[in-house]
């Protein structure tokens, strides 16, 4: 049980069992349940038909005793008649033997025939001329008087049997006259029957069970009239009549009015039953044999119990085996769940034992082969990992060594650097003695050269601050003006140098928040570069700003040599130089416009260019007029 | 670099493949920073070179009197000027080999 719940609590058994089951139910219930209904309708209808037949048996036997009672006491009677000699002289005249002769024949009559409860001899008139009649006084009951009255009105014939009637007793009797003129003309021989009695000799209901009777009835105006109807003694609140028209009728109706028929349909309780009907042989009456439908089908209640159990028992059989299967197929799927749990936990190297030859093996399999896969290159993937760390730490030392290197250059390559140019001073100006004009020169030109290398180490230190992102940007409030101003002153040696001339645009004052220091810079490296490569005299550098947006562009104009085009896409390369030759007579250290894009780009511009060989070059840089940084700092 | 968890996230055949690449690309790009640094080394060196080899030659020309006479206070002078630049040659090429160290 505990097994199974752990089951139900899974999703993938669940839906596998349930996948096993349903179309199994369905294939083994509908068969079962068409099954079971075919058979319980034909025992239904075989019951029924065994039914009818008994009753209908019944049926004809009970009518038949009927006929043979009736025909008995015709016979005697007439033979009784027949074996009297007289006469209705003899009759008047000497009444008491003949009476005594009949009397003793009647008397002896009415002993051995007991359905006959009296005999009378009635004359034209209507007078009783004879009364046998051992136990009753009829001449009283009103319907004797009725009988009398309707029988004087009529000329009969032929024997005439009177409807059936409750005597004062409550006995179920009836009159049969039978026209005799040896009592005089028009007399008749008047006999009572006792229908109780006749009904207690045909009551034979072996075929009837305990709720099955035979019913008699009579047709009485709009009335059918139950002449005999209870297998035993007479019910409460039983209706004697009923309409013809109603419902409950119709068994009765039928066999009154001739008709024969049977099958199932309700009584005068409105009970269903099971009936056979028809008319009586020789009377107009009708006779019904009914059952209980209750009665009848009581077997086929255990019929229908019996086929809940089977059922009921094969859903509970099938749900067992469809879990027992679902169990089967789902073992394996739930180990290599198990496993690519494992798998997904990091525990690549847990094996399934594969036992079966199934779709879920070869599943199995294919998850084998991808954990292999998956080592495999998972180990590849270390490696690689590994080798890419190692080139990290690699670049790290790199970097460190780079830092190392920047403070080596500061401190070892500018120290000698001091001295040189000092002492180069001490020997330019004659103080420790006077120099030839040839000497004079080769001292400039150490100077020079030394002065190149303190740029060009400035410049590289710079060059890598900016790799490293070292550089701190100090940013100020700066007004345009005084900048540019101040610029010229400092750019005022190069240009004199060389006899250049010098224009500053003039552009209305202007506050941006920027590093001054680096802003000069950079406008001091474009400058230099400009100057370097203008002719002398007629040389011409321009420099100003304008604002576009949120932005300021400066920019530096020469009418120099101008960069042609196949280099243009190099020059913020490190140490690349447009003609070697030429830049070393110019001096430039190959590091300016490195140094220029680094510095613009921290600040958070950008720098660009446009030249014409041979005309000049135009160096812009934009600089934002307010940077995000300025919020923050007063 | 985070090292590789493998419950961190669900690793396909592809995902592999294109880490691999990945890796590969990153290699390349590595191999060619570090020919561009060759590059830029090789020109600084001769950038450093150049200048010194001027001011040497001509500090060593002066020294020899070959554009006339000097005093001794001037050689002095100039003994210490040779002296300072043999110290940055001695530092220049020891920073280049350093880099050129850290390069390889």
């Amino acid at each position: 049980m505990k097994n199974f719940l752990d089951i139900n609590n899974n999703f993938i058994s669940n839906s596998i069992r349930n996948k096993i089951l349903v179309p199994m139910l369905l294939l083994s219930l509908i068969p079962i349940f068409i099954f079971g209904i075919v058979f319980l309708n034909n025992s239904y209808v075989d019951l029924e038909e065994k039914k009818i037949i008994e009753l209908q048996n019944s049926l004809q036997l009970k009518n038949d005793k009927l006929q043979l009672i009736f025909e008995l006491i015709d016979r005697e009677l007439k033979l009784i008649i027949a074996d009297t000699n007289y006469s209705n002289e003899i009759l008047t005249s000497n009444n008491n033997i003949v009476k005594s002769d009949f009397e003793s024949k009647i008397n002896y009559f009415i002993d051995a025939e007991p359905a006959v409860s009296a005999v009378r001899v009635i004359d034209s008139f209507g007078d009783v001329v004879l009364n046998y009649e051992p136990n009753i006084d009829h001449d009283s009951s009103i319907e004797f008087r009725n009988f009398l009255s309707n029988y004087l009105q009529t000329d009969l014939s032929e024997v005439y049997y009177s409807k059936v009637f409750s005597d004062i007793h409550n006995h179920k009797s009836m009159f049969v006259a039978y026209p005799e003129h040896k009592f005089g003309s028009d007399s008749i021989v008047l006999l009572t029957i006792d229908l109780d009695y006749v009904y207690s000799v045909i009551l034979d209901q072996s075929a009837l069970g305990s709720t099955g009777e035979i019913l008699l009835g009579q047709q009485v105006g709009e009335h059918a009239q139950f002449i005999h109807h209870l297998k035993y003694e007479p019910l409460e609140g039983f209706p004697d009549e009923i309409y013809l028209t109603e419902a409950r009728a119709l068994p009765i109706r039928e066999s009154v009015q001739g008709i024969s028929g049977c099958g199932p349909t309700i009584d005068y309780r409105f009970e269903p039953i099971l009936a056979c009907w028809g008319p009586t042989s020789f009377l107009d009456w009708g006779i019904v044999a009914k059952i209980d439908q209750k009665e009848v089908f009581v077997t086929l209640n255990f019929n229908i119990l019996l086929f809940l159990i089977i059922l009921f028992s094969t859903s509970i059989l099938i749900v067992i085996f469809s879990h027992m299967v679902a169990k089967g197929i789902q073992n394996p799927i739930l180990e290599l769940q198990r496993t690519f749990k494992d798998f997904n936990g990091g525990k690549y190297d847990s094996v399934i034992k594969i036992k079966s030859h199934d779709e879920v093996a070869d599943l199995t399999k294919s998850f084998q082969t991808f954990q292999e896969f998956f080592v495999t290159n998972n180990k590849i993937k270390l490696f690689y990992q590994k080798e890419l760390e190692l080139k990290l730490e690699e670049l790290k030392k790199t970097d460190v060594l780079k830092d190392e290197f920047s403070s080596m250059v500061t401190h070892e390559l500018k120290t000698p650097l001091t001295p040189i140019r000092g002492y180069c001073e001490m020997l330019k100006e004659n103080s420790l003695g006077k120099l030839t004009p040839e000497q004079l020169d080769c001292i400039e030109t150490i100077d020079v050269n030394a002065f190149h290398l303190e740029q060009l180490i400035g410049d590289i230190l710079d060059a890598q601050k900016l790799d490293m992102g070292h550089i701190v940007f100090n940013k100020n409030k700066i007004s345009l003006s005084s900048f540019i101003t101040e610029l010229t002153k400092s750019v005022q040696p190069l240009i004199n140098k060389k006899n250049l001339q010098f224009i500053v645009t003039p552009m209305a004052d202007c506050n941006i928040f920027s590093d001054e220091q680096r802003l000069k810079q950079v406008f001091y490296n474009l400058i230099r570069n400009s100057v370097d490569f203008v002719p002398e005299k007629t040389g011409l550098i321009e420099i100003g700003f304008t604002i576009y947006d949120t932005d300021v562009i400066f920019y530096v104009k020469d009418n120099g040599v101008g960069i042609p085009k196949d280099k243009q896409s190099h020059i913020f390369k490190k140490f690349y130089q447009v003609d070697t030759a030429q830049t070393r007579k110019h001096g430039g250290t190959g590091l300016g416009l490195v140094i220029c894009k680094g510095m613009v780009e921290g600040l958070g511009g950008k720098i660009w260019f446009e030249s014409i060989e041979n005309e000049g070059t135009t160096f812009y840089f934009s600089i934002p007029m307010v940077t995000a940084v300025s919020v923050e700092v007063p | 670099m985070t090292e590789l968890t493998p419950d961190s996230e669900s690793h396909t055949v592809k995902e592999l493949e294109q880490e691999k690449i990945v890796l590969e690309e990153i290699n390349q790009f590595l191999e060619l920073e570090k020919t561009q640094n060759q590059e830029i080394l090789d020109s600084m060196s001769h950038e450093f070179r150049t200048p010194l080899v001027i001011i040497k030659s001509y500090i060593d020309m002066i020294s020899q009197g070959k554009f006339g006479s000097i005093n001794s206070t001037q050689r002095e002078k100039l003994e210490l000027v040779q002296t300072n630049v043999s110290l940055l040659i001695t530092a220049i090429l020891k920073t280049l080999d350093n880099l050129e160290n850290v390069k390889k």
